[in-house]
């Protein structure tokens, strides 16, 4: 399954692929995937361990939020002279996309200050959620890259995919 | 009271909390498949440790050590709930807690977490960098 053909073609010529990878969205996938980068991206620290914490928050929100067990996520990362792109690609309900859709907007409008108290009242004074979250992994991708999380959908087969575009400034 | 004794794993870190030597050791990554189920237990067993504590009348001394290279956002939670345990064990009257936070001097995520940790529970927290 190759969800992201399209919406790749446009940074053709402009952005390297360093890195692609489609799974089960299962955590000992996720695992394998963060040992893989570990071994794999040769650059500076800081900006390894933000990519990390990135690709694990993306990938966990992923699992956390799939309808169905055999359910695919494609993760890909590019890079390009001043930045790094995290996107992952995976089918989503309707509903679904509409929920994501919003809550991502609504980080996407808060300035940082704004953002950094928002994810410290809920880690102080939050509830774990039934799915055993505390649900501030969208928050922590805004404040570990510094820019807003494009999010977008297109149709396939009969079938929704979200994707979640994560540009990491190296600069 | 047993102490705590908890193996790593590739997502989860290693706990060790020892009554008898003062000393509680919590080191490694932290991105568990079931947080709660992981941290629950060890919320638990801090909270029947104050409670223990505040009926006695000795002095007792205690050393944290939080010596994390990674954890995810759910995981900060826990450790900040762990961290305002730590606060209120260190408020009993014949309890001294010292705790230190280990980090990579190259790694400001996780020094950035130790302030940040410090500001949010009054919890007195000493940084220390390594190599």
């Amino acid at each position: 399954m190759h969800l992201s053909n399209e919406y790749l073609n446009v940074f053709s010529g402009r952005y390297d692929l360093i890195y692609k990878n489609i799974c089960l969205i299962k955590h000992d996938a996720i695992t394998d995937i963060l040992i893989d980068l570990k071994k794999s991206l040769d650059i500076d620290y800081g900006l390894k361990k933000k990519i990390y914490s990135i690709v694990n928050e993306l990938l966990e929100n992923t699992m956390i939020h799939q309808n169905d067990e055999e359910d695919e996520v494609e993760i890909v990362i590019l890079k390009s002279e001043d930045c790094y792109r995290i996107i992952t690609f995976n089918i989503i309900s309707i509903d679904q996309s509409f929920e994501l859709l919003e809550y991502s907007s609504n980080i996407n409008s808060l300035t940082n200050h704004e953002l950094k108290a928002q994810y410290k009242e809920k880690l102080l004074y939050g509830e774990i959620n039934q799915k055993g979250t505390i649900g501030v992994g969208m928050e922590l991708i805004r404040l570990k890259s510094n820019n807003k999380l494009l999010i977008s959908t297109e149709e396939s087969e009969d079938k929704r995919i979200i994707i979640i575009d994560v540009k990491l400034d190296t600069l | 009271m047993q102490p705590l004794k908890i193996e790593p794993t590739t997502s989860s870190f290693a706990v060790d909390l020892d009554i008898e030597k003062g000393e509680f050791r919590f080191s490694g990554e932290s991105r568990p498949e079931n947080a709660p189920r992981f941290f629950e237990p060890i919320l638990s067993w801090l909270n029947a440790f104050k409670e223990m504590k505040a009926k006695e009348n000795n002095d007792y001394n205690l050393k944290v050590i939080f010596n994390f290279d990674y954890f995810n956002s759910t995981s900060t939670k826990y450790i900040v709930d762990i961290a305002k345990l730590l606060k209120t064990i260190d408020d009993l009257p014949h309890v001294e807690v010292k705790t230190e936070w280990h980090y990579k001097e190259i790694d400001e995520d996780i020094e950035e977490s130790g302030r940040e940790l410090i500001d949010w529970t009054n919890l007195d927290i000493k940084l220390i960098p390594y190599n």
